[in-house]
């Protein structure tokens, strides 16, 4: 029996003219799943899935790392967004870096493709899918100091992105002290930017990323760079963490 | 339950336009008044399993053999039951990434949803991934405003559907968001994004003076609303004439109550999302009179009005 935990009445009040019918009122009711008085389950819909749980569970509950921290996104800046940005800058340099001509100079992401939270304990391979389940991979941009201005403008507009090298303070709704790769920012500089495919394709109205100088495919996977991070760290007997370290920060 | 029974005690009465008592008034009430229990998810991508225990936001929440055990228990309970997803079906969880979206969409058959509409999401194995797996649905993905003609999706989607239930027509339609900038171009290929509130105003039309539905239902990835003037079920809600409900989704909106806009005829508008991942499952009940037609306007509407205020 579900008495719901939360039922509100309220009324429409749709009284067109007296040849056509009506809604005279109408109440809703909000089912939050699987909370105490809600655990029943449907098991024709676990059999249904079963065989496909059990191949995709064998997969996903290798453990790669144990984690200090839960961690979520956030903005300016979030545990999940520098951990996820540091993960595919530091794998990016590592793996394909040594192939290209191109410095790995920083690198961007955005809070919309970072889909699920990590959690303190056990990280396994479904985590990953969770957190990263887009089959996108990581690109190396070349772009101008002019347009790598555009684009630290287009981060400040969005209250900030996940980041990895790259540091900046927000002051009245503009960019100040941007240091990148340890470096001041320098507008006659070009800078290499790794990003998703999917943002460097102009995704969530990126399209000035269109004025790129070059683009480098890897041929990475984002989700496997950062799979293959959390499993070298943890080789090198470390745990999972990330601290909020003032990569964007507001300033007065 | 005791406020509903006032409620069709009064009805009956002041449909009559004089006071009566007795049972043969509540009778004709019942056979006046249709509850039609609409259920809705939306941005459920790909989560099948509830999510783990450890999880540091939605501990234990959600999961389809949970959420089927709420449609089953209220379905045994209504005689009119609608179940609709404002899409975002794929996407999220390893069961997408190795079988395409396969079992999601044999899932929701099993639970008998009624209808789907498309979310941005569900093109992320492209047009072609998404035109592959609608063998595995046994309910229609609805959309008015995408053209799929030049696409493997080709008269694989229908702009709308008129669903019967105890006389009720139910009209149903759906609309997407626009894809340019949010999905790559090469992931949704020559599907053509049109204008949702032209293809809504049309739709609209049709389903009330052509197909005579007594209520209008909006399943909708348009997302609840945006800082700009970007189109959103708010501006659609505002904008609207006839729709009595939109279903919406994108944003991953919590609405636990939801909001009411009036249209442009100052009709009231419902707008609802329950947020994602099939954490929540929404359930709205409207009390349709269908046989209004046959009561004078006065005798009838305004003595619901009056009792309406009062609740």
């Amino acid at each position: 029996m579900f008495s719901p935990i939360k039922k509100y009445f309220f009324l429409l009040l749709i009284f067109a003219s007296c040849k056509t019918s009506s809604v005279i009122k109408s109440e809703t009711t909000v089912y939050p799943l699987n909370q105490p008085g809600y655990t029943q389950v449907d098991s024709s819909i676990l059999q249904l899935y079963a065989p496909y749980k059990v191949k995709v569970d064998s997969l996903m509950n290798r453990v790669l790392i144990k984690s200090d921290m839960s961690m979520e996104k956030g903005i300016p800046e979030g545990l999940l967004g520098n951990i996820s940005a540091d993960a595919t800058l530091l794998q990016v340099r590592e793996i394909y870096g040594g192939n290209s001509n191109t410095s790995v100079d920083f690198c961007f992401l955005n809070n919309g493709g970072l889909r699920a939270s990590l959690p303190k304990g056990d990280i396994t391979v479904g985590n990953v899918y969770s957190l990263m389940p887009f089959e996108n991979e990581a690109v190396l941009l070349t772009l101008s100091g002019e347009t790598t201005e555009k684009l630290i403008d287009f981060i400040v507009q969005k209250g900030g992105m996940p980041v990895a090298g790259l540091k900046m303070q927000i002051k009245d709704s503009l960019s100040t002290n941007v240091i990148i790769n340890g470096k001041p920012f320098d507008k006659s500089k070009t800078y290499g930017v790794v990003t998703s495919d999917y943002l460097a394709g102009g995704g969530d109205n990126l399209y000035f990323l269109n004025e790129k100088l070059k683009m480098e495919s890897t041929g990475l996977k984002i989700r496997d760079l950062i799979i293959k991070e959390f499993e070298d760290r943890n080789k090198k007997g470390e745990t999972l963490n990330a601290k909020i370290e003032g990569r964007i920060t507001y300033v007065k | 339950m005791s406020n509903r029974r006032d409620f069709l005690k009064t009805f009956a009465a002041s449909a009559a336009g004089i006071s009566l008592t007795g049972i043969p008034h509540l009778a004709l009430a019942k056979h006046q008044i249709t509850k039609i229990t609409i259920l809705h998810t939306n941005d459920v991508h790909s989560h099948i399993d509830p999510f783990p225990a450890n999880d540091p936001k939605y501990p234990g929440l959600g999961g389809v053999a949970q959420r089927a055990a709420i449609i089953n228990d209220i379905r045994n309970r209504e005689p009119n039951v609608l179940l609709f997803d404002a899409g975002d079906i794929f996407q999220g969880t390893p069961y997408f990434n190795f079988y395409g979206g396969e079992i999601e969409l044999k899932l929701m058959s099993q639970m008998g949803y009624d209808a789907g509409t498309i979310g941005n999401h569900d093109f992320d194995h492209g047009v072609e991934g998404l035109a592959a797996q609608l063998k595995n649905a046994t309910f229609p993905l609805i959309c008015c405003n995408y053209n799929f003609k030049k696409t493997p999706m080709a008269g694989k989607t229908v702009p709308y559907k008129v669903f019967e239930k105890s006389g009720v027509l139910i009209g149903v339609f759906g609309l997407g968001i626009e894809l340019q900038g949010l999905v790559d171009k090469k992931m949704y290929g020559e599907t053509v994004y049109n204008d949702p509130l032209e293809n809504a105003a049309i739709v609209t039309h049709h389903l009330k003076y052509v197909e005579k539905c007594d209520l209008i239902i909006c399943l909708s990835h348009l997302g609840y609303k945006y800082k700009d003037d970007k189109v959103s079920d708010e501006i659609l809600a505002k904008k609207s004439l006839n729709i009595d409900l939109i279903i919406g989704g994108h944003t991953h909106t919590f609405i636990n109550k939801p909001y009411i806009y009036k249209n442009r005829d100052g009709k009231d508008v419902l707008v609802a999302q329950v947020g994602w991942a099939g954490i929540k499952l929404g359930r709205i009940d409207f009390f349709v009179n269908k046989k209004s037609r046959k009561l004078t306007a006065e005798s009838t509407t305004l003595k619901v009005f009056n009792y309406a205020s009062v609740i």
